[in-house]
């Protein structure tokens, strides 16, 4: 049984950047960094942000993840394409996610400075604005930078 | 004189057939958004199928805990209305029936004596509201056509932050839900707290969200479940808006659609009346023309006998 395959999916909002076969998933959650293998526990956990990698059998995949949740699903029926007997499918759930690969780094620099923009505005005079639309704006722009320094530190 | 009247039908008629043409681009246009908007829902599928799963796994997993945060509050003190319409107008009754909608809701929760905080997507929203003496507490605009992630994902932070401050009890969502290409229903949602799996939103567009198969015997979880379903509380908002937002930009261009036809199909009707009546009004003014000099000509012949 040991290093048999299972269905494997990422998805965001806007497509699923995985679906297929694989061997194995890496990943942090919030214990540590786990690995998940065909017919592992039922598991729901986090995802921290970070990458995760997919050892696909097409070949191993990076991609990186800012934040989200995923579920191991290992049951009889629960690999659609095992026809008889238990199978497990992960599923990833990402708000934002992109292929390591297709960091744009240009892009990323762009975003860190906008925020960081936006944050000194806000921490500056007052803007006249309510406090709770101050503070959603702030909250916004902390994820923006956040995600921003994410994205390049792992593309470097 | 005749003729002036035949030259003002005409001018009419030139007026009418360049309605149509606009009209008629705007239904092609629309229709070809439409089809773009329900592959991006269908592309959506899957995460919300994902998400619901981990929603029903967590709170099937200890009853108590599921209890407490899931579920509508039975007597809220303060409410988020979200109400979510289009940037545009030119849609028939899309943003009108939406809006409708939400003024009464705000009248039913303002009876039972709740404060109310409205925020609203969509350019069509303050302006209505204001006008009829309701304050909008946050208002979003511009992203209606075409929703990014992002932009749900501000929606959902400005309206889960005092959630999860405890300023506020429940946040509801009042939207069209886009069934078919032909039927699109409001329909108001709870987002926070987040249903229970017993009441889903079944009825309220998510719908065809196939019902997920709750995973046998034991399952793990980490962290704990409550810090698993107050971490997911947020995300789960934000991809609620999401779909939310792709349905409303779907029935937006469905809705749409539907008026321009209508539209272009009066267009033409009035155009082939105005053209009978201009030629009515030709054919007259030629009679009488006719008859003048058939009397004139009759009064010039030197009289018979004289």
């Amino acid at each position: 049984m040991a290093g048999a395959t299972f269905a494997a999916n990422l998805v965001c909002p806007e497509r699923a950047l995985f679906e297929g076969r694989a061997k194995a998933v890496s990943c942090r959650t919030s214990d540590g960094l786990i690995t998940l293998q065909n017919l592992r526990t039922p598991l729901v956990a986090d995802v921290l942000p970070g990458v995760v990698t997919i050892e696909a059998e097409s070949g191993d995949l990076a991609i990186l993840v800012h934040g989200g949740f995923l579920q191991v699903a290992t049951g009889p029926g629960l690999d659609p394409d095992v026809e008889s007997g238990p199978g497990s499918t992960v599923t990833v759930l990402a708000g934002v996610a992109e292929l390591v690969s297709e960091i744009d780094v240009a892009r990323a620099e762009l975003a860190k400075a906008a925020a960081e923009a936006e944050l000194s505005s806000l921490s500056g005079s007052n803007t006249g604005e309510d406090d709770h639309v101050v503070a959603s704006r702030r909250a916004t722009a902390e994820a923006d930078l956040a995600r921003a320094d994410l994205r390049l530190a792992t593309a470097r | 004189m005749a003729g002036g009247q035949e030259r003002v039908l005409r001018r009419r008629i030139k007026s009418v057939n360049a309605t149509k043409k606009i009209t008629k681009a705007m239904e092609l246009i629309a229709a070809s958004q439409i089809s773009r908007s329900q592959q991006r829902i269908a592309a959506n599928r899957p995460f919300r199928v994902g998400m619901a799963n981990l929603i029903i796994e967590a709170a099937s997993a200890n009853k108590t805990i599921a209890e407490k945060m899931l579920g509508t509050p039975e007597s809220p003190k303060v409410i988020t209305i979200v109400c979510l319409v289009g940037d545009r107008g030119l849609s028939g009754a899309y943003n009108s029936s939406v809006l409708r909608a939400t003024e009464r809701l705000l009248a039913e929760k303002a009876a039972t004596g709740a404060e109310i905080r409205l925020v609203t997507v969509g350019k069509k929203a303050p302006s209505y509201f204001r006008f009829r003496g309701f304050d909008v507490t946050e208002s979003f605009l511009g992203f209606s056509d075409k929703p990014e992630f992002a932009d749900a994902r501000a929606v959902a932070t400005a309206i889960a932050q005092p959630f999860a401050a405890g300023e506020v009890d429940q946040v509801l969502l009042v939207s069209m839900t886009y069934l078919t290409a032909a039927i699109q229903q409001v329909a108001v949602a709870q987002l926070l707290p987040l249903p229970g799996p017993e009441e889903g939103n079944d009825d309220e567009g998510t719908a065809k969200v196939p019902t997920p198969v709750a995973t046998e015997g034991y399952t793990e979880f980490e962290p704990d479940v409550e810090h698993l379903l107050q971490e997911l509380a947020p995300k789960a908002v934000e991809a609620e808006v999401f779909a939310a937002l792709l349905e409303g930009a779907a029935s937006f261009h469905a809705s749409q659609q539907r008026a321009m036809a209508a539209a272009t199909e009066n267009a033409e009707e009035l155009a082939r009346t105005l053209t009978r009546t201009m030629n009515r009004a030709r054919q007259d003014a030629i009679t009488t023309e006719i008859m003048e000099i058939v009397g004139g000509a009759e009064a010039l012949r030197p009289a018979k006998g004289a």
